[in-house]
């Protein structure tokens, strides 16, 4: 059976320019896709149908989940759609790029006021762009302040001083000058999807945000953040629950649907001739799915591996590529998890001992899994007794942003005592061989395992158990020395040393993420390599300034699809 | 049998004691430092007098050290702004109206005689600083986004200091309602600094000093240019130039150019526009 012919019309030809189309069909970020290509390219569940209609109401919601688990596609679809559907004004704001703001909290003694504006500047050009597309007349007021803030970001962004504003506008100000904006281009609501606005590294920029956020609440305006789990932390005055509903992005891979899910992704997405290539191994799809552990981004990723886009065209989807492309997809995973020793400098202790609780977890699934003779039911799940310390509860948290654990409920064993449920990431548990399938599985054995985890089956664990009894020693904040004496930091609030009485300077973590080198970005060490050795790129900031991908085109086996796949690591790296 | 007298004994008589004023006195001692790098100094021996363990333990130690801080930085707005009355003909113009006592022009040296203009000023006071930088250096710090969020904090400071000295940390109403706490009924509030409050109120006082004085050196430097007081040509700007750079120049902070001949250059040019018309 030619498989193609079950494929929708997206893909026939003189459809859309293939050439060109082929770059958006592996591209990442669902905020670079244009609105046919969003609608085209991303399959629709009924949990997202029913996400989309929380989404494009009223009311404030927090949409959560990882990197990659589709937050963006949600909120541009529910953008788009309220841009048609005349009753409310929609404004997509991104704020991904709030870290290149946090050298000026070293710089300006004004910078909590500067970023406020920012934010609030970012959702006036966010209206004002929507307004453009929906209205032949833009209010008058919105005329005049819109190309301001779009001036007065773009100059912040590129690390230019922070401009003198006319006015400063107040959150509710703000609101009620979209109240009037709404009314005035005749829409009876306002709706704000303010995407990337956990800025999870800042924590005067995160409360700063989320009493923003908090003030964007009337009977006409709603407004929907995307948060990441675990990490982000919310201002005294913001209650999560109470001021916003949240809502879970992350689709769950043991959803009944997800496979056929996964499977009508592949279909809408890749073009015949790519698809073609899965006739008769569609387990290798199946596979892939599961691996990507409900992230859509992971599942392009692995895709575009095991049929060689960019690399050799005539590459066949193999076993032994899928093995390869999951374990790949594992590294990632983990190489999210280890930027934070980056973006969190004094967290560093926490993250080594964040990767020792991965590596505990994949022996204690693999050695519990190893009991289970086929056929019987595996698991993925490890459950962590309770009260969980609260270092370790800091390190889940991180695992969760990362996407190596996601946290199920918790679960009562009587006098065994309450567990939380935790699931590893399922390319991290494939290429661990955490499900303990022996040596020569076959792909079904893995899918089927994979496919029919319970959430009742899981093994209990104890912190202790994990990590051995003295793993509180080892949860230290890192903090660094006096640059003068070199005498230890006495503590977090300490700005001066006790030694020498010499400042004790935080370093800009965005200036040190700018210029970190290429290694630090989850690449694959053969494009690290062929980067170093065909061009001069050699940090993060020599890639985002390689805009038109000239220099990263030199390199071997590099076309349009891992050029933009290297710049969206670079512009990840320095981003929340 | 009881004493008669005894019942106005409520506590211990006082006693002969005196001290001689000018014992506590020495030389002042000159220092080669710039204002601002003298304020690092001393704070940087101040500071560390206070661990963690003493200033949980000691209440009166976190205040004495704050006086000390809010000190220097007062210190510093002296020391500049009497560096600026003799360093600048426009500042000294605008100082030319001002009294000071007759005996100052014996006491003060010719390079630190502005001090006399401050005697009676406190310059524990973030008011009083933009109102004295506004009639002696002709700007405002309110207009300069930085430099206010930075005064503004230190106003809070001054608040506190003021609740230290006058009533031993005691808060009055007063107190509160200018630093923005709410008040409780029945639950009157004192002042206690923490090592980290400590070395925030420290923060405070040094943003406020570099605020001040890289925005003063600035408005100095225009205002030269705009007056045509400089040239663009260093054997003619040096005379000027250079004690007004060694003024504000911190050599602890290493930043920017590190001598005045250096960080003339880049100045020629926007002299030449300037003195062309075009800038």
């Amino acid at each position: 059976m030619n498989l193609s012919a079950q494929q929708p019309a997206v893909w026939a030809a003189g459809t859309i320019d293939q050439d060109l189309a082929l770059t958006a069909v592996f591209e990442e970020r669902a905020e670079n896709l244009s609105q046919d290509e969003l609608w085209k390219w991303s399959a629709e569940t009924d949990r997202d149908r029913a996400l989309l209609v929380k989404l494009k109401g009223s009311g404030t919601k927090l949409l959560s989940g990882p990197r990659g688990s589709g937050k963006s596609t949600l909120l541009r679809k529910a953008y788009f759609a309220l841009l048609e559907d005349g009753q409310a004004l929609p404004a997509y704001v991104n704020f991904s790029r709030s870290l290149a703001l946090e050298p000026l909290f070293h710089t300006n003694a004004n910078a909590p006021q500067v970023f406020q504006q920012w934010l609030i500047r970012k959702m006036i050009a966010g209206v004002w762009e929507a307004v453009q597309l929906i209205s032949s007349a833009t209010p008058a007021a919105l005329n005049q302040i819109g190309p301001e803030s779009i001036d007065y970001i773009q100059r912040l962004e590129t690390g230019q001083d922070p401009p003198k504003l006319p006015r400063l506008i107040s959150p509710s100000e703000l609101l009620l000058l979209l109240e009037t904006w709404s009314k005035e281009v005749g829409r009876s609501r306002c709706v704000l999807f303010l995407d990337d606005a956990a800025h999870a590294f800042s924590p005067e920029q995160q409360r700063d945000f989320f009493e923003v956020f908090r003030a964007l609440k009337s009977r006409h305006v709603a407004a929907k953040a995307a948060v990441y789990p675990g990490i982000t932390s919310y201002s005294p005055y913001f209650h999560v629950g109470h001021e916003a509903e949240v809502l879970e992005a992350w689709y769950p891979p043991d959803d009944e649907a997800y496979l056929t899910t996964m499977r009508s992704i592949v279909q809408t997405r890749l073009p015949a001739a790519l698809y073609d290539r899965f006739e008769g191994k569609t387990e290798i799809i199946d596979f892939l799915a599961l691996a990507s552990f409900g992230l859509p981004r992971g599942f392009l990723n692995m895709l575009s591996y095991v049929l060689g886009v960019d690399d050799n065209a005539s590459v066949k989807p193999t076993r032994r590529n899928a093995e390869r492309a999951v374990a790949l997809q594992a590294e990632s995973v983990r190489n999210i998890f280890s930027a934070l020793r980056d973006k969190l400098p004094r967290l560093k202790n926490f993250v080594d001992v964040g990767l020792d609780l991965q590596r505990a977890v994949v022996h204690a699934l693999r050695s519990f899994n190893s009991t289970k003779p086929p056929g019987r039911e595996k698991t993925a799940v490890v459950a962590i007794a309770e009260p969980i310390p609260t270092e370790i509860s800091r390190i889940l948290g991180m695992a969760e942003y990362a996407g190596i654990l996601r946290r199920g409920n918790s679960v009562s064993r009587g006098v065994k005592g309450v567990f939380q449920r935790y699931t590893l990431h399922y390319s991290i548990v494939l290429a661990e061989n955490s499900l303990s399938l022996g040596k020569s599985y076959g792909l079904d054995d893995a899918n089927r395992s994979l496919a029919s985890t319970s959430a009742h089956a899981f093994v209990r664990v104890q912190v202790p158990g994990l990590l051995g009894p003295s793993f509180a020693e080892r949860c230290t904040i890192d903090l660094a020395p006096c640059q003068k004496c070199q005498a230890p930091r006495i503590s977090e609030d300490a700005k001066f040393c006790m030694r020498c009485g010499a400042e004790l300077k935080d370093l800009s973590v965005y200036d040190e993420l700018i210029h970190a080198d290429i290694d630090k970005l989850p690449l694959t060490p053969n494009k690290i390599r062929g980067l170093k050795t065909h061009t001069s790129l050699r940090t993060v900031q020599d890639i985002l300034l390689d805009q038109e991908a000239i220099q990263i085109r030199k390199v071997p086996y590099v076309g349009p699809i891992w050029s933009s796949r290297i710049q969206t690591a670079a512009q990840e790296y320095v981003s929340v | 049998m009881s004493d008669p007298e005894r019942w106005k004994d409520v506590c211990e008589s006082e006693r002969s004691v005196s001290l001689d004023a000018a014992s506590v006195c020495r030389p002042l001692r000159a220092t080669p430092l710039s204002p601002i790098d003298n304020f690092y100094a001393y704070i940087s021996t101040l500071v560390p007098l206070g661990t963690e363990e003493q200033l949980s333990n000691n209440d009166a130690l976190g205040k004495a050290l704050m006086l000390g801080i809010v000190s220097a930085t007062e210190h510093y707005f002296r020391s500049i702004l009497s560096g600026l009355i003799h360093a600048c003909p426009v500042v000294r113009g605008r100082a030319a109206s001002q009294t000071i006592p007759f005996g100052a022009l014996g006491y003060y040296s010719r390079e630190s005689i502005g001090l006399a203009i401050f005697e009676h000023v406190s310059l524990a006071d973030a008011r009083e600083i933009q109102k004295l930088t506004s009639k002696l250096l002709g700007f405002q710090v309110e207009q300069e986004n930085s430099a206010k969020a930075a005064f503004l904090e230190f106003d809070k400071l001054c608040q506190i200091r003021h609740a230290a000295i006058h009533s031993r940390g005691d808060l009055s109403l007063k107190n509160l309602q200018e630093l923005g706490i709410a008040a409780n009924a029945g639950n009157p509030l004192a002042i206690h600094f923490e090592l980290s409050s400590l070395h925030a109120s420290a923060s405070i006082c040094q943003n406020v000093v570099r605020a001040y004085n890289r925005l003063a050196y600035r408005k100095t430097v225009e205002g030269w240019i705009g007056e045509r007081l400089l040239t663009g040509n260093w054997a003619h700007d040096k005379i000027m130039f250079a004690p007004l750079f060694e003024l504000f120049h911190s050599r602890k902070d290493a930043r920017g150019y590190p001598n005045s001949y250096l960080a003339h250059r880049p100045l020629s040019s926007i002299i030449a526009r300037a003195l062309s018309g075009a800038g």
